[in-house]
């Protein structure tokens, strides 16, 4: 069955086509486009489509983003508060909070008292970054990082804020950066997905479900995929007992030539994807094994990582195995770590995701420093948003807890073309609102593609009539942290 | 009424030539016959005379309507408004003289004539004063006529901008663009709109709509809202059917804006981005000095064929051109298991020997008799061949590299000897040397080298503290 009139799927754009296959075509000369312009006169190539080149000279090939689920609290660890414990205990002054929202887990709170960090603050590296006693690692390799210390958001709770992150909207459904740049950039390795996403094995926290790695409205082979800390990586992608790996190649050339049939009679987007996933599905069987498996790392670079290197699932493992993607051309790798919701018992959850993060996240740094890769990897270091300077909840002698805060929040990136040894942005002596330089999401966003080589007003997919962009109508590059 | 009062008032500026045209030639015919009483004077001449007086009479009324509209100097309105009336009433003078009164001497015809002369041209300066500024006529009078005309010697004029980034954001790009089309208007003399737009600091005080620049907000800056209103809009600038900024110039205002209005700062300082360089070339009319650089730094090379882009692709390679602007390519290799690359990959990559910038060959099981043709790639900037069992003796040939910055060579088989190799390369700024031979000691007086260091192991805490 053929479609005289285009569905409302992004039909008309060259869904499902790689860069390669597009000069492929091109390489059959006009007579190729002809038939195809006579099959579905829509699927005329459009190269703006998929980018074929950057805009500018990228200084970032690959991003590695380390994402801290559950919203890490500024104040603990990188942003040094001296007055709220000299006010600890006092109330937030209204003047400060400025009929700031709160979430409905201390609306109701009769009382917003302050609260001091616990954690004594050190000048680290040339740079002199202040960082909390509870990062020795990360202040080992300060001067690398760049420390963003005016981020905000609009989002307060970790649905819409990790939404926000990922996809540049508070509302579900958009695509994820990740796939925006495997959209834009397409791969450089056909063997690996160009978005793979590791989430940790164990522990609680905010859930992390698959909408903030997907594609949306972009074609659904630029889905992250996810890496699990397993037997199997990729879920049904071994051949099941009895199958050879011949017969399997087999059996998928055999269904090509029947999508190929149909795609020359219907030209629907959705089969050249089907097509392009069979066949990385199939590429995978040889190179998923090869990259997951760390048996070939030396003890000094597992030691980097600190002991729960070798633990497969583990934030350490999950680093160490996004280095190991990174040197396979995969452009986005995503690693999730949960926990960091301290809603009650802050001390100790700061020292318990230090503890499981603090290396391993240093380690990533120095290993791609070691390997010369650090100058063209960008590494980002963040989550949802920020905590509150008050306590939620009872505050006692050494224990309190702290609530979503979304007026800001510090991130780090490190690498990449950002500059080095570097902090961006000043929030106020309550580290509640942004004093100079706010950077928003969206201009973080916009401030990766540039680093990517891409302007992030000209990557665009055109979906219900409208041109969207991963900043939407937003977002301004960070000039003063680029290097 | 007001309305009305403005309607006629902007008729002055087309009535006063007529007084200007009339009183001029009345007055000399007067002085001509008056010195030549020979001559026949004909009776027109008083007809004339009462043309003149008329429409000088309506020119000045005219022109006090036009005062009201206010935004003129003072002072030099008042004056303009005497020689006005002094030059109406002479005509007026001379009407009565000579046509009624029927006076024909040498001395009626040099007072009246002379008096009028004078009256007409002091009247007329000061009006165009009013309307162009006083600095209008001697703008580009020679120094010794400034001089005379109690004017300051011209500064001298600013070097033409012949390279972009080092034009003065303000000097060089912003007070050109408001001096052309801005500051006839809003100058000291000619304040319309309570606004001057002749320094920055003027600038900056804004004007009776308000702050013309903040900085870093156009919507709240006056300046950027009205040049960019439909033209037909009331509060279009330039108003008055004024020549317009063009559309590159118009940009080039708001993105001064944006840039939270820096006062001085040479373009490159101010790390301007290439498309607004463009953007202000074309804005200032600059010839911007063709760069005879890539992006990379290196010669502009047309960009590599599609052929052999889809050649490299074909062999397995990730061949990419740097950007859209850029003539070189990316390319990157990787292999599934342990297969080494082949000479055939290798040598395909001379299709394209001068326009590789960027290639990255890290563990595709590289010999060391291969290096000999990736030594070839003249313009190679970014070589990496880690992870490959290459020697000293194979990476000699790398060494007539002349644009190498960048060369990867960690886990390699390299020693000390191959530093010798390395220093030989005249543009080299990095070498990343970790988990090979080559030694600390060795490398110490090499400011290339990098070997990194792990990291100095924090004591575990004491489970207490953990949960």
């Amino acid at each position: 069955m053929s479609h005289p009139e285009p569905l409302c799927t992004g039909y008309e754009d060259t869904v499902g086509l790689s860069r390669r296959s597009f000069l492929n075509k091109l390489g059959m000369g006009f007579g190729g486009l002809a038939l195809a312009d006579l099959v579905n006169p829509l699927s005329a190539l459009d190269p703006s489509a998929l980018l074929s080149s950057t805009h500018i000279a990228p200084k970032a090939k690959r991003v590695i983003f380390l994402y801290q689920s559950g919203g890490p609290s500024q104040m603990d660890l990188f942003d040094y508060k001296p007055r709220l414990n000299a006010e600890h205990g006092q109330e937030l002054p209204d003047s400060v909070r400025q009929g700031q929202r709160l979430t409905g887990m201390s609306t109701n709170q009769s009382s917003l008292p302050l609260a001091g960090s616990p954690f004594t603050f050190d000048e680290y590296g040339e740079s002199r970054a202040l960082l909390s006693s509870a990062l020795p690692y990360t202040a080992q390799v300060a001067d690398e990082i760049c420390f963003v210390k005016s981020m905000y958001t609009e989002a307060i709770n970790h649905g819409p804020g990790v939404s926000m992150m990922q996809t540049g909207s508070q509302i579900p459904g958009r695509p994820s950066f990740g796939s925006w740049m495997s959209y834009g950039l397409g791969s450089m390795n056909d063997n690996l997905p160009s978005y793979v996403v590791l989430k940790p094995k164990t522990g609680g926290g905010q859930p992390l479900t698959s909408r903030y790695w997907d594609a949306g409205f972009l074609p659904g082979k630029h889905n992250g995929v996810e890496f699990r800390a397993d037997k199997d990586a990729v879920l049904y992608l071994n051949n099941p007992q009895g199958v050879s790996r011949r017969s399997r190649h087999a059996a998928i050339e055999s269904l090509q030539a029947f999508h190929e049939r149909q795609l020359a009679e219907t030209s629907d987007p959705a089969l050249e994807n089907h097509i392009a996933q069979y066949e990385m599905a199939f590429r995978m069987q040889a190179s998923v094994p090869e990259v997951t498996d760390l048996s070939g790392e030396p003890q000094s670079v597992l030691d980097l990582y600190g002991p729960n290197a070798t633990e497969p699932g583990t934030f350490a493992a999950n680093c160490l195995l996004a280095r190991r993607l990174a040197e396979k051309g995969v452009r986005f790798i995503q690693v999730f770590e949960k926990g960091w919701d301290a809603h009650g018992n802050l001390p100790a959850n700061i020292r318990n995701q230090t503890k499981k993060t603090d290396q391993p996240s240093a380690a990533l740094i120095k290993d791609l420093k070691m390997r010369g890769m650090l100058d063209d990897t960008l590494v980002v270091w963040g989550g949802e948003f920020g905590r509150t300077n008050y306590c939620q909840g009872k505050m006692t002698a050494d224990n309190f807890g702290r609530d979503h805060h979304p007026r800001c929040f510090t991130m780090w990136m490190a690498g990449g073309g950002v500059k080095p040894g570097y902090s961006h942005g000043i929030t106020d002596d309550y580290c509640y609102n942004i004093v100079q330089d706010g950077v928003h999401v969206h201009d973080l966003h916009a401030t990766m593609m540039h680093l990517l080589g891409i302007n992030h007003e000209r990557l665009t997919f055109k979906y219900q009539g409208r041109h969207f962009r991963l900043t939407d109508v937003h977002g301004h590059v960070v000039k003063p942290i680029l290097a | 009424m007001e309305d009305l009062i403005l309607f006629l008032g902007h008729f002055h500026v087309l009535a006063l030539h007529l007084p200007i045209g009339i009183l001029a030639f009345v007055a000399i015919a007067e002085l001509y016959f008056g010195f030549k009483p020979n001559a026949e004077r004909p009776a027109l001449v008083n007809t004339i005379w009462l043309l003149g007086a008329v429409s000088a009479v309506i020119a000045a009324g005219l022109g006090y309507l036009l005062s009201l509209s206010g935004g003129y100097n003072e002072d030099t309105l008042e004056l303009h408004l005497i020689w006005g009336l002094i030059t109406s009433a002479t005509a007026l003078i001379g009407w009565v003289a000579f046509g009624i009164k029927g006076r024909r001497g040498k001395g009626w015809a040099i007072t009246i004539g002379g008096i009028q002369l004078v009256a007409l041209f002091t009247a007329g300066h000061l009006g165009g004063n009013l309307t162009h500024g006083p600095e209008y006529l001697f703008e580009h009078a020679p120094n010794p006529i400034r001089s005379l005309a109690g004017f300051e010697p011209k500064s001298a004029p600013r070097t033409p901008v012949s390279d972009l980034a080092q034009a003065d954001v303000f000097l060089d790009v912003v007070q050109p663009l408001l001096e052309l089309r801005c500051v006839t208007c809003h100058n000291p003399s000619k304040i319309k709109g309570g606004l001057l737009l002749d320094t920055y600091a003027n600038i900056m005080l804004g004007g009776d709509s308000g702050a013309a620049v903040t900085p870093g907000n156009l919507s709240a800056s006056e300046l950027s809202v009205r040049i960019n209103h439909d033209p037909a809009h009331d509060d279009y600038m330039p108003s008055g059917g004024k020549t317009p900024f063009t559309a590159a110039q118009t940009q080039v205002m708001d993105w001064w804006i944006l840039a939270v209005a820096p006062e001085s700062g040479t373009l490159s300082d101010l790390g301007v981005d290439t498309d607004t360089l463009d953007l202000i070339a074309a804005a200032i009319e600059v010839e911007v000095t063709v760069s005879h650089l890539d992006e990379l730094g290196l010669p502009i090379v047309t960009a590599a064929s599609r052929d052999v882009i889809m050649k490299l692709e074909s062999l397995g390679f990730d061949a990419t051109p740097v950007s859209e602007k850029s003539g070189y390519l990316d390319i990157d290799f990787y292999r599934i298991g342990q297969e080494s690359i082949s000479d055939e990959h290798i040598a395909a990559l001379l299709q394209a020997r001068d326009h590789i910038a960027w290639l990255n060959l890290g563990n595709s099981g590289l010999q060391d008799h291969q290096i000999e043709t990736i030594a070839q790639l003249s313009n190679l900037l970014k070589l990496d061949l880690s992870k490959n069992p290459v020697t000293d003796t194979g990476i000699i040939p790398l060494r007539s590299l002349p644009n190498l910055q960048t060369l990867n060579l960690h886990a390699t088989k390299i020693t000390d000897d191959a530093l010798p190799t390395l220093d030989k390369l005249p543009n080299l700024e990095q070498a990343f040397l970790w988990s090979t031979a080559v030694t600390t000691e060795a490398s110490t007086t090499r400011p290339y080298a990098r070997i990194e260091t792990g990291f100095i192991v924090v004591p575990a805490e004491d489970d207490e503290s953990n949960e």
